[in-house]
């Protein structure tokens, strides 16, 4: 099982510049700790891309990423060296479903196309192109290389929990930020499109798992103590490394199946333990250290619209005079600015009055 | 087809980017390669009657006229 699947073939002189965008990207992406399957070259044929993203075997769970040729009916890998449609407007039902996909190939979300015909059938997502797509053709080039690095930036944002909307930005200001360089990255811009079947997803959010994964972002809301005295804990952030942060600290992480438990490095023997949900945590906390601590407690959490790498004030929310951090200590009370936008926030302190 | 401020344009982007105006890109769809500064001489060419534009490269001057014009 993979969580991404990568396919890109290399059999002519427009794929091996696409071919050559994904150098790389394997390594990149496992070693932000996800699963990756490559179909590269000749290994990008029809029956392995059947293999791979057939919704039964479910072999593939998150993100497919295609660095080929494209049409408004297909998108190609390669057979005996030529290319040949591997997902086309009649098997892309089955291939994407409940995927997100990002081509980066000619005119796979041409208007009433693939990509369109996909979200309408159940796949999450398609980032791609309305048009044919330029690539310049020289990959040692210092251009292919900035081209490769705007091209990976959705792909990165991706795999880092950011939201589409986050991700898809973060490749368009990629571009623009290259447009006087050479025509190509305008060519390009103009013709990008991002086809979805809802907003706020992430890779993790939203996939073949039922988005039962930790990674990204959450606003917290903790009682310790007394039942239901729910608060705010701000912005919790679990990576893919195993990781996991707060304002105030961090520690490390685990998930099996639904259940997952962390850590604490600046709180010794704190643990929280919780199921996770597509959109929602629900467990318990507490320190496993003799007595005197601060005790046990409950929390739940929903995912944050987007991540953000900035600051977080933990210090959010409803002001409550049990008001502690989510390792117990008492905080300074407070409002105002957070990660977790103010809709978010809102929907949470409703939640917890209703408990 | 290009005006003649954009063509005054794109030579003087040809001028100040001559590594970029020399590097061949690729429409993945057609397989034609081109360069800005080779898209500037088929366009000079064009200008003094020496040859006729192909459809496919009216179509690629046309977006090299868009993009100038953003500039």
């Amino acid at each position: 099982m993979s969580d991404i699947l990568i396919i890109r073939s290399n059999c002519d002189a427009a794929t091996y510049g696409t071919y050559n965008i994904g150098e790389g990207l394997v390594a990149y992406l496992q070693g932000k700790g996800h699963t990756v399957t490559e179909l590269a070259d000749a290994a990008a044929s029809p029956a392995n891309v059947q293999y791979w993203l057939t919704s039964a075997a479910n072999r593939t769970t998150k993100l497919v990423i295609a660095l080929d040729h494209g049409s408004a009916t297909g998108f190609y890998g390669e057979v005996n060296n030529q290319i040949t449609p591997v997902v086309t407007t009649a098997n892309v039902k089955d291939l994407t479903q409940n995927l997100h996909v990002y081509t980066f190939a000619c005119s796979t979300c041409s208007p009433g196309g693939l990509a369109d015909t996909a979200i309408s059938q159940g796949t999450l997502s398609w980032l791609g192109y309305v048009q044919p797509v330029y690539v310049f053709t020289d990959p040692n080039s210092a251009l292919f290389k900035t081209l490769k690095d705007v091209i990976w930036s959705f792909i990165t944002s991706l795999a880092d929990g950011f939201t589409l909307e986050t991700a898809e930005k973060a490749l368009r200001d990629a571009y623009t930020a290259h447009k006087n360089d050479n025509p190509v990255f305008s060519y390009n811009l103009n013709l990008l499109k991002l086809c979805k079947k809802t907003t706020g997803m992430t890779i993790h959010s939203h996939n073949r798992l039922g988005g039962k994964s930790l990674i990204g972002t959450w606003g917290g809301m903790v009682a310790w103590g007394l039942p239901n005295n729910y608060v705010s804990a701000g912005a919790w952030t679990f990576k893919n490394d195993g990781t996991w942060s707060y304002a105030s600290g961090g520690g490390r992480w685990i998930q099996i199946d639904d259940t997952a438990i962390w850590t604490f490095n600046n709180a010794p023997g704190l643990v929280y333990t919780c199921t996770v949900a597509a959109d929602g945590l629900k467990g318990v906390m507490g320190y496993t250290t003799a007595p005197p601590n601060p005790g046990k407690g409950h929390f739940y959490a929903l995912r944050a619209a987007a991540v953000s790498e900035a600051p977080v004030d933990v210090n959010i929310g409803p002001i409550e005079e049990s008001l502690m951090g989510v390792n117990g200590e008492p905080l300074e009370l407070a409002t105002g600015g957070s990660v977790v936008d103010e809709v978010v926030r809102k929907y949470l302190v409703s939640l917890a009055g209703s408990k | 087809m290009l005006d003649d401020q954009s063509v005054a344009k794109l030579e003087a982007w040809v001028d100040t980017h001559p590594e970029s105006a020399d590097t061949p890109f690729m429409n993945v769809s057609t397989g034609e390669e081109f360069t800005v500064r080779g898209l500037l001489g088929k366009l000079r060419a064009s200008v003094g009657g020496e040859v006729q534009l192909s459809e496919s490269l009216q179509s690629e001057l046309n977006q090299v006229k868009t993009w100038i014009g953003g500039l």
